[in-house]
């Protein structure tokens, strides 16, 4: 389990104190240039689910959409992953799907499955999550995750000046 | 070896699949998981945040206007439609909207869960609807809610009078999750337990009646003849069209 604890500073007689860790990689909430149709990823921590014709679709959390052919539900069959930075809810009605990024509600076209677009954006439906964000599989000092800079895409190692998070 | 097996076949109906021209687009039917935040109903699409519920006019389906936003409560986390009636779950309240003539929703009660605590219990509920009969489930679990009281129950409340729900029934579970219902059975994923299965014989007395284990159920779809879960890091699906002699059909767990 994951605690998150508040790192009192250490040395006090020092402007700065540096550490390895892990940053956050940030994506700005209004770059939607990733939002494309792929291959069918691997499932990691699943979300929301609507099913729709023959087709259901599983939320990725944070991630996107995996695509399934359920034509025959003794095989269902990935056929795309929809990477959408930050989603998390969604549904589907004709041929559009509505999903959000963290901010805003989305407008996708997916006519073609395999290659959906954005058509309209309806800004600030939602209030980026103020939730306490880490990164998974990891123990040691990171810079805390700031919902004020963008959707959290990823980690990376880094420097880190004066850490104020941590996890056990 | 099974599940190599298995991993092979989808990899050749994969690359089939997507060589193929002839794959059906049709949508249509579209239906949610009890955890849905976002639904369309005739030519409306209602969205849920954490407090808020907005109401989008999509007879142009890739234009949505904008009709109203109401604020709700606080941590909203699901929103349900049952003829006409909008059911929205947050942690201590269900509340109930009837749909006006313009699309947009009006409220006609709040209940509250936890009366006998107190605001202190943090739950999640998804909430489903049959007949006059609304099943909830209600969660709590140490690393959302440190330092509160745990909950983990199945209610179910009497909704003839929208206006005023009567709590008939509780259930004890480990940690329920998403719920959804078949011809006469109630279907709960556990966080702990999978999924099990209730019978509504008596619609405000769900007895148990099976289980299945060995995942983390989250949520669940009741479409038709067919059960699709989604755990944590799965799908699963079972054929109920016979509800007391469920079978197992497949998972991806890739």
């Amino acid at each position: 389990m994951v605690s998150l604890g508040l790192l009192l500073f250490e040395g006090c007689d020092k402007d700065h104190i540096v550490k390895n860790g892990m940053r956050p990689i940030y994506i700005g909430f209004e770059d939607f240039s990733e939002l494309r149709s792929g291959l069918p990823m691997p499932y990691m921590s699943l979300g929301k689910i609507v099913t729709s014709g023959q087709y259901i679709f599983i939320n990725e959390i944070g991630k996107g959409i995996h695509v399934i052919n359920n034509s025959n539900p003794i095989f269902p069959i990935q056929i795309f992953f929809w990477h959408i930075t930050g989603n998390t809810e969604f549904t589907i009605f004709e041929n559009v799907l509505y999903a959000n990024n963290g901010k805003h509600l989305l407008v996708i076209d997916i006519t073609n499955f395999d290659k959906i677009s954005l058509s309209n954006v309806i800004k600030d439906q939602y209030q980026p999550e103020t939730l306490e964000l880490y990164p998974e599989n990891y123990a040691g000092y990171f810079e805390c995750y700031n919902s004020d800079l963008g959707i959290l895409k990823g980690w990376e190692k880094s420097e880190i000046k004066n850490p104020y998070c941590k996890t056990n | 070896m099974r599940s190599y097996i298995y991993f092979l076949f989808s990899g050749i109906l994969f690359f089939y699949a997507c060589t193929s021209e002839e794959i059906d687009r049709s949508t249509g039917n579209t239906q949610s998981g009890s955890y849905a935040t976002m639904l369309t109903i005739s030519n409306y699409l209602y969205v849920v945040n954490k407090s808020q519920i907005t109401t989008f006019d999509i007879s142009n389906a890739k234009g949505p206007v904008e009709l109203s936003k109401q604020e709700v409560g606080f941590d909203i986390e699901s929103l349900y439609h049952h003829m006409g009636l909008l059911l929205i779950g947050s942690a201590n309240n269900m509340y109930i909207y009837r749909i006006g003539a313009n699309g947009i929703p009006v409220r006609e009660s709040t209940t509250e869960y936890n009366q006998a605590f107190g605001n202190e219990v943090c739950t999640s509920d998804p909430i489903v609807v049959r007949g006059n009969f609304a099943y909830v489930t209600l969660s709590s679990t140490v690393e959302v809610c440190r330092g509160f009281a745990r909950i983990n129950q199945l209610r179910v409340y009497d909704i003839q009078d929208f206006k005023a729900p009567k709590l008939l029934t509780t259930v004890n579970m480990t940690s329920p999750k998403g719920l959804g219902i078949g011809k006469n059975h109630l279907f709960v994923c556990d966080q702990q337990d999978g999924l099990v299965v209730y019978k509504l014989d008596d619609p405000a007395k769900p007895v148990k009646v099976n289980n299945f284990n060995g995942f983390e159920g989250f949520d669940l779809i009741v479409n038709g003849q067919l059960l699709v879960v989604v755990a944590k890091d799965q799908l699963l699906q079972y054929d109920i069209s016979d509800e007391n002699n469920i079978k197992y059909l497949s998972k991806i767990d890739i």
